[in-house]
């Protein structure tokens, strides 16, 4: 079902994220598509990145994608970007997974493999998502190092931060300041505001 | 807001807290604003890094979610519970004047028995406020053609209202009608209801709600009629 042919006549236009699901809402199987397009691929990547099984990567992605589907209507602007939803949907369950299924040592042992490793990214010739994407690393890049890897133990294997804390050698209070602190400084030079 | 608990934000939005550190502090978000500002920004923030990774082709991915969006029905919106009467007169102040106004008309045009009046108009007034400040009171939109209009209803009280403003008088001997159906779409007649000389409506739905699956307003003759005679000119649905 389409709804929005208003769109139809200005393709070079990005419609935004936020009019895009008020589509979804009404049930616009397109506007959907708009979506998956921009995001599906990146988020399959984190969910990789995290649980280190694409089987099992591809089914959070599909959950956390069908249910931008299902709750399209239930999304509050007001509660952050469609990116922002999406993204800690896949995240959660991601983390969750990899808490409750996998056996500490089957998952160090993974860790330990494939860490760091970065995918092909097979959308590099989209000039504008490339940039994005220096952009974080470059953000990510000048973060101090401990607060880069706290960042990254915790987003990418999943680490609670306590574990983070053990992981870096550091006391428990400066595990959790590093996370807060880092990431305030990862908004403040991607100039996130709300 | 402790220092200690505020600096959680970070392990929050990473999801670095255990289950119960999580459900802590989202307890603690409900009293702080601070927080809960931080969190949004600092969530848009992950989110960032979170799309900047590099990801497979999916195209084998959105064949099977296109298809699964195909045939997988969508939830409606929430409808906001009016939990607590602050709340209730930030958002919906014209259903507190439209309560009040239809007060004031009891009390000055039943002016025989003055006790009595009095009397009515506490009920009135209990009956109003008891329902839009039920924990599991819904205000749904009824969209009559004129002014606002909606329906407020408490499962757990087992109430429902019309409320209006701005509704206009139906033409001269006719009178707005509710009804009430029930699964199958039967139509039970649930009171009529005009508006005051301000154009308020505080007019209570009489029907048991538990069968009830919709409500409409159509115009029918004075009195009340014991089946719809007209079109609907709103309908909403309790379920």
């Amino acid at each position: 079902m389409r709804l929005a042919p208003a769109f139809d006549h200005e393709p070079e236009d990005r419609v935004e994220d936020v009019d895009l699901i008020a589509l979804v809402a009404r049930g616009d199987e397109w506007a959907y598509e708009q979506l998956f397009d921009r995001y599906a691929s990146a988020a399959y990547g984190l969910a990789v990145r995290v649980v280190r099984d694409p089987d099992l990567a591809r089914d959070i992605v599909q959950e956390a994608l069908l249910q931008l589907w299902t709750h399209a209507a239930r999304f509050d602007p007001a509660q952050g970007s469609v990116r922002a939803w999406l993204f800690t949907l896949v995240h959660r369950r991601a983390v969750d997974r990899i808490r409750s299924e996998q056996a500490g040592t089957d998952r160090e042992k993974k860790v330990a493999r494939t860490s760091f490793e970065r995918p092909h990214d097979h959308v590099s010739d989209d000039v504008e998502r490339g940039l994005e994407i220096r952009r974080v690393r470059a953000a990510l890049d000048d973060l101090t190092a401990l607060q880069r890897e706290a960042i990254e133990l915790a987003y990418f294997q999943g680490y609670t931060h306590p574990e983070v804390a053990a992981a870096l050698q550091i006391p428990l209070g400066t595990a959790k300041t590093r996370l807060r602190d880092g990431m305030i400084r990862l908004r403040d030079s991607l100039g996130v505001t709300v | 807001m402790t220092e200690s608990i505020h600096l959680l934000v970070g392990p929050y939005v990473l999801d670095a807290l255990d289950e119960a550190q999580a459900a802590e502090f989202a307890q603690h978000l409900e009293q702080c604003e601070d927080c809960r500002r931080e969190v949004l920004e600092l969530r848009e923030t992950a989110s960032l890094i979170g799309a900047a990774q590099a990801g497979p082709d999916v195209s084998s991915l959105k064949a099977s979610v296109m298809a699964q969006v195909a045939r997988t029905p969508q939830l409606p919106p929430v409808v906001r519970p009016l939990s607590s009467a602050r709340r209730f007169r930030r958002s919906f102040g014209w259903i507190a004047a439209a309560a009040v106004a239809v007060v004031a008309l009891v009390l000055v045009g039943d002016v025989r028995n003055q006790q009595e009046t009095i009397t009515a108009m506490n009920e009135h007034t209990a009956e109003v406020m008891g329902l839009i400040t039920a924990d599991d009171a819904k205000v749904l939109p009824l969209a009559l053609p004129e002014g606002d209009s909606t329906v407020v209803v408490s499962m757990d009280r087992d109430e429902a209202m019309v409320m209006a403003q701005d509704l206009a008088a139906p033409n001269e001997g006719m009178v707005y009608q509710t009804w009430a159906y029930d699964a199958q779409g039967n139509p039970t007649p649930a009171g009529t209801f005009t508006p005051d000389a301000t154009g308020h409506v505080a007019a209570p739905i009489a029907t048991e709600l538990g069968d009830c699956r919709m409500v409409s307003v159509t115009v029918e003759p004075q009195g009340g009629s014991p089946q719809p005679t007209s079109e609907p000119l709103a309908m909403v649905e309790l379920v």
